[in-house]
């Protein structure tokens, strides 16, 4: 069996490795851990010796009873490469918008953008092609909806910048039996009061 | 700017790439403030602001503060100019006395949004100031069809709408907007239909100018313009001098009988552009229908948007980039003002464009 993965810290990354391939490319750099003791202390050996008796593509025929015991312990160790997102990223944020969605059209959005970088009252009117919504988000597209739209620059530990417009919908809470019944309950109230108040006096 | 002659009447239409409000000189120093927007740096609404460069004292001088309806950019800043205007009485659709609108208002607080708030808090503010300042639950007058809103010898007052059908159909404010079990709590958008809005008819003993708010022609002779033109048998007054076009001039909004029964020929027109939508209102078409109707057409700001542009250069790419169309909307509001005095006749009407009002023929 063959595995991909990339090293966590090399700039190019995209780079795929062979865990058949030999260790002393992966170690040094993999951030791993084990699965349980076993291997922990399997892992322990030196890298000549677990290579000898690693996986089914390096099998070697000479193996002593003690070796073998290992074989029948031996679990493949799992590495597991630090993802990306919790390597320390540089977000440089440019512009954020508030959104609210005015009309859907069959193949874009017009939304009223409100400034939340700066409290400047500007607002935009924006069309929005559908296509840069994010599918799951699609269904959420309707009018009085909201999105945040972020602007920014992310600075990659291998030295990259990447300029990045990020549009999320907002997935507002749903209406709970209880909410519902307090609005109800509130707008009754309200409706009363506002009864009470003919509001017909004559000029 | 100086005040207007006790004498004399004014009406001042402000708006910017959206939003609506009217001041008017109702003579004697008297004031009565039609919806509401706010001012360039949108911390104050218009209205306090111009009767403040006037040297108005507000809370002695409005005397009136009329809603015509609720929708956000007719409303924005009323509950600050009834906070100042302590002598003022509030006047809002006589449709909004209903369930589901209690419904919009109150789930509207259960909706936390940064920047974009719902027009039906104000709602909310407006009747907490209400009740703080006058230990009264509601407004001073629920307006409907042919209710008299202020009667004195040199000026009247009257609502023209919402009909009675409207104000009877318990449904009217109905939408899949109410919260409802499951249902995502979105913000709460306008609130339809455009029938709940008020016209408005002022009448000073020489002529009369009509005040067309939000109103749509209406799907039956029972709603919208068509109500008012049916019910006009029933309470005739003379042709408007002046009109506010109804909706932005938008087609949906016009009749070809406001223009043949409702105002003189070849009136004065005032409207507001309107630029939320895919499309700004008034459209090509409806400038030259008004413009052939009448060749006194005013807009408060044309266009309604500029072109839009961010201090950062990256932004603006990406922005760019990303979107179809990109428009920012203009935040001054422009100004009409007709004055003219209280027993004058339509030569005496005089128009000035302050901040970006224009002539509609020369767009």
């Amino acid at each position: 069996m063959t595995t991909t993965f990339q090293y966590e810290s090399d700039p190019e990354a995209s780079r795929p490795v062979k865990i058949a391939e030999p260790c002393e490319e992966i170690v040094p750099d993999a951030d791993f851990f084990l699965v349980n003791k076993d291997a922990e202390s399997y892992l322990a050996r030196s890298q000549a010796d677990w290579l000898n008796t690693g996986t089914s593509e390096h099998k070697d025929t000479s193996t002593t009873s003690v070796e073998l015991q290992k074989k029948e312990t031996k679990m493949a160790p799992l590495y597991r490469i630090r993802e990306k997102s919790i390597i320390p990223r540089h977000l440089l944020i440019l512009q954020q918008w508030e959104g609210v969605i005015e009309q859907v059209l069959s193949e874009s959005i017009v939304a009223v953008l409100s400034d939340l970088t700066e409290a400047s009252g500007h607002q935009e009117i924006v069309e929005i092609p559908t296509e840069e919504i994010n599918p799951s988000d699609r269904d959420l597209l309707e009018p009085g909806a909201v999105f945040y739209w972020a602007i920014k620059y992310e600075d990659t530990p291998g030295g990259q910048r990447r300029r990045i417009s990020e549009i999320r919908m907002r997935r507002m809470p749903k209406w709970s039996k209880s909410m519902v019944a307090d609005v109800e309950e509130e707008a009754a109230t309200m409706y009363q009061q506002l009864c009470e108040n003919t509001g017909d006096a004559s000029a | 700017m100086h005040p207007p002659e006790p004498d004399e009447f004014e009406l001042s239409l402000f708006g910017p790439g959206t939003g609506e409000g009217l001041v008017i000189h109702l003579g004697g120093g008297d004031w009565m403030v039609v919806d509401s927007c706010l001012n360039s740096d949108r911390t104050k609404a218009i209205a306090i602001e111009y009767l403040d460069s006037l040297g108005v004292d507000v809370a002695a001088a409005v005397k009136l503060v009329i809603a015509t309806h609720w929708h956000d950019d007719h409303i924005q800043g009323l509950a600050q100019i009834l906070q100042y205007a302590h002598n003022a009485r509030f006047v809002c659709s006589a449709a909004l006395r209903n369930e589901d609108f209690c419904r919009l208002v109150k789930s509207a607080q259960h909706i936390n949004l940064i920047e974009s708030s719902s027009g039906t808090e104000e709602f909310t503010g407006i009747l907490d100031i209400l009740l703080r300042q006058r230990e009264q639950t509601g407004p001073d007058y629920w307006a409907q069809d042919r209710m008299q809103l202020l009667k004195e010898d040199r000026i009247q007052i009257t609502a023209l709408s919402p009909s009675s059908q409207v104000v009877t159909d318990s449904h009217i404010l109905r939408t899949k907007f109410l919260p409802d079990v499951g249902g995502t709590r979105n913000r709460i958008p306008a609130v339809r239909p455009n029938d709940t809005s008020i016209v408005l008819l002022v009448e000073t003993r020489t002529m009369n100018y009509l005040l067309g708010s939000d109103m749509e022609q209406g799907k039956n002779a029972r709603y919208g313009w068509k109500a008012i033109l049916e019910s006009r048998a029933a309470m005739p007054f003379g042709p408007g001098a002046t009109y506010k076009a109804a909706h932005h001039g938008s087609e949906n909004a016009d009749h070809d009988g406001i223009w043949k029964k409702l105002l003189l020929q070849n009136p004065y027109a005032f409207l507001t552009p309107f630029a939320k939508g895919s499309k700004p209102l008034p459209a090509p078409g409806d400038i030259a229908r008004i413009n052939d109707y009448t060749a006194l057409g005013y807009i408060t700001a044309w266009p309604p948007t500029k072109k839009a542009r961010s201090l950062n250069k990256t932004v603006d790419r990406t922005m760019n980039e990303v979107t179809l169309s990109r428009r920012a909307l203009r935040k001054t509001p422009g100004h009409i003002r007709l004055r003219a005095p209280l027993d004058g006749v339509f030569q005496d009407i005089k128009v000035d464009l302050f901040r970006g009002a224009r002539k509609l023929s020369a767009i």
